[in-house]
């Protein structure tokens, strides 16, 4: 585990601020950015929404190792 | 400068006023939303890496992020029942107001409090973003 505490992270708030301009992006564009059909957009979101899951699971297992 | 400010206004006036592909504006913003969670799970990871904040800590929030992403796998699926039942009126509003009161569970949200103010405020703006993502859906929805 890491000591020292740091002051905010190099990037961390253009990040926030690029998650909230893309989450009012899609406003103005719709699904005609993507280019996909409804459906496909529906398929995409299954992928990332357990690929999220399994970030999830990677994350706490190496954060909580279990003990020998 | 006031002049361009109108300008912005109007566009998205008539963008809002012209959603008319509700289906695809629910799925498109529930894609944001989960390469959102999926970048603030990164994020939030980097900060715990840096030793901005703890274990612990890093524990709650991505318990918070996972939490969200839920809602979102939900929201989106509760869209594509809506579109697959024939668009009934309201179906759409209905599944994105579950969503944004789901995110609202005091017990979940006091998971993503930490002690270090500056990762604090950069949390925030990940849960906010998240939120403010559901709140402009449904301006766009309009009720629909």
């Amino acid at each position: 585990m890491a000591t020292t505490p740091a002051g905010p992270v190099t990037g961390d708030i253009t990040l926030a601020l690029t998650l909230l301009n893309s989450l009012l992006g899609w406003i103005g564009n719709l699904r005609s950015q993507s280019g996909l059909t409804d459906d496909a957009l529906a398929a995409q979101v299954q992928t990332v929404t357990q690929g999220n899951d399994t970030a999830y699971t990677a994350m706490m297992a190496a954060l909580n190792p279990p003990k020998s | 400068m006031k002049k361009g400010k109108w300008a912005i206004f109007a566009v998205l006036t008539f963008l809002l006023g012209g959603c008319a592909d509700n289906y695809g504006a629910c799925e498109k913003a529930a894609l944001n939303i989960g390469n959102g969670i999926a970048a603030g799970m990164k994020s939030v990871d980097a900060l715990r890496v840096n030793g901005t904040i703890t274990v612990q800590e890093e524990t709650n929030v991505l318990g918070w992020l996972k939490f969200a992403n839920d809602g979102n796998g939900a929201f989106a699926s509760c869209a594509q029942s809506a579109h697959t039942a024939g668009n009934a009126a309201g179906a759409y509003t209905a599944c994105a107001q579950t969503f944004q009161a789901t995110l609202t569970n005091p017990t979940e949200l006091a998971l993503i409090h930490v002690s270090n103010p500056n990762a604090q405020a950069d949390i925030q703006a990940i849960v906010t973003g998240v939120s403010t993502g559901i709140s402009a859906l449904l301006t766009g929805l309009g009720g629909k």
